[in-house]
């Protein structure tokens, strides 16, 4: 088991499984710049959404913009309803203080998401990669690779 | 640091498109790294793409990466 977290009933169902994440550039961008002597933004820590009904992973534009992210191009985004072009960014998703592994290099779409405290949706992109348990009964969620 | 004000990628993007037909034919499904109107290869992958891309261009500028595919997918998010 590489993570674990337990809800209430009520909060699992309200709310949906969270987890804390770091969104940053990808380890061969930080190095190059190393090498480089050019600084990049710092990586940045938010709570994320893990979420099934997300076909691809999302960020907030604030995030790409506070992370400096690079754009690598653009997606058609289906979201409330109306489907718009939005740019893609390269960066990094690490797993603080889990046991999980990270996601670097990721392809990430910047997207307004309606729910304030959460500024990443971990989509199916990452999903195919775990095995994850939602027992709405006990409030308990898994994730193994 | 930001990077370099070419935001929208809107070259890359237009001779992307110039050049789709022809690369549906020679590299469906790979990922093409493109920079200005220089393409710099083809790839099995994003992050095959994005190595090749930082060696091309190094740190600070954008490229585009975008898989060949006929119809361009729509992701739903919400």
């Amino acid at each position: 088991m590489k993570y674990s977290r337990s809800y209430s009933r009520t909060e699992l169902r309200r709310t949906g499984p969270k987890i804390t994440v770091t969104i940053g550039h990808p380890q061969k961008a930080i190095s190059l710049a190393e090498r480089s002597h050019v600084d990049l933004k710092r990586p940045y820590k938010v709570t994320a959404l893990i979420d099934t009904g997300a076909s691809r992973t999302v960020i907030s534009p604030q995030l790409a913009a506070t992370c400096g992210l690079q754009k690598t191009g653009e997606a058609r985004i289906s979201s409330a309803g109306h489907i718009t072009n939005r740019p893609e960014f390269v960066g990094a998703i690490h797993f603080p203080d889990q046991e999980l592994r990270s996601f670097d290099p990721v392809s990430l779409v910047a997207c307004p998401l309606p729910e304030q405290d959460v500024a990443c949706l971990l989509g199916r992109d990452i999903l195919e990669r775990w095995n994850l348990t939602y027992d709405g009964r006990s409030g308990l969620v898994e994730v193994e690779e | 640091m930001t990077h370099k004000a070419k935001a929208s990628l809107s070259e890359e993007l237009s001779w992307y498109e110039s050049n789709k037909r022809a690369w549906l034919e020679s590299h469906s499904d790979k990922f093409v790294l493109i920079g200005g109107k220089t393409t710099v290869g083809f790839f099995d992958s994003y992050e095959k793409a994005f190595e090749a891309g930082l060696g091309a261009f190094g740190i600070g500028t954008d490229f585009l990466i975008k898989q060949v595919v006929e119809h361009e997918p729509v992701f739903v998010i919400y």
